[in-house]
């Protein structure tokens, strides 16, 4: 029963599409805060507009293409790590922590 | 034995550093009560596994933008209470001492104004039930 709902949270696109979303967001803020940034010196940094780096900032929804993303990964001193993983694999380890808790 | 109690939530996929947790009212989960009532509406499942998405980052001390998790303020009462954002879908929380966050419920965007109503009342109740 456990591992069903953590499987259905889990095939649905919204989960990874915030994940995601809020990885990246946390690395530009922290690249931000550790380089004395302000909003306009990021958007010259990542090379995009003011105006989508306020997207970024206020709504954090980032929605670039894969290309653009691994742009601004690098851009913020981060190498972007990607791996698909077998759904199976995933569920026996959820299993297993929900064991340990 | 009281009205309210706690579950540790078995909605969150993954390990978090803030333990989670769901309200029950009279043994049953008031977040899995608002997920069961939209059995066959696959958009609304798909937000509600954004907004747990989101619980789940600031569960492990990430920030978000307040337009995806927010403070909701001015209720009077002694604990913070949160709304985690994912398209039309909103999540309610607050913070318990001592023990973690609390999911209360979700609600649509357009009723946030009730849902909050009807949140801080829930959480009033559960806190003058602890005393």
């Amino acid at each position: 029963m456990k591992v069903n709902k953590r499987e259905q949270i889990l095939n649905q696109p919204s989960y990874w599409i915030e994940n995601i979303n809020g990885l990246l967001y946390n690395a530009i803020v922290d690249y931000m805060e550790e380089h004395n940034m302000k909003q306009k010196d990021l958007a010259a940094h990542l090379n995009i507009s003011n105006g989508r780096v306020s997207q970024i900032l206020n709504d954090g929804d980032i929605n670039f293409s894969l290309d653009k993303v691994i742009q601004i990964a690098l851009k913020v001193g981060m190498y972007p790590s990607f791996k698909l993983v077998k759904k199976s694999d995933v569920l026996v380890e959820d299993f297993d922590n929900s064991l340990v808790k | 034995m009281g009205k309210y109690s706690l579950i540790h939530t078995e909605n969150i996929p993954n390990p978090t550093k803030i333990d989670i947790w769901e309200l029950c009212k009279k043994g049953k989960s008031l977040l899995q009560m608002f997920i069961d009532e939209h059995p066959n509406d696959d958009l609304i499942f798909d937000k509600i596994a954004g907004a747990l998405s989101i619980i789940e980052i600031t569960s492990n001390l990430l920030r978000l933008p307040k337009t995806k998790f927010r403070l909701i303020d001015g209720h009077g009462i002694n604990c913070k209470v949160y709304e985690a954002k994912s398209g039309i879908i909103r999540l309610y929380l607050f913070h318990e001492e001592n023990t973690g966050k609390v999911i209360v419920t979700g609600g649509k965007k357009g009723n946030q104004k009730e849902d909050i109503k009807s949140v801080l009342q829930t959480i009033k109740d559960f806190k003058n039930e602890s005393k």
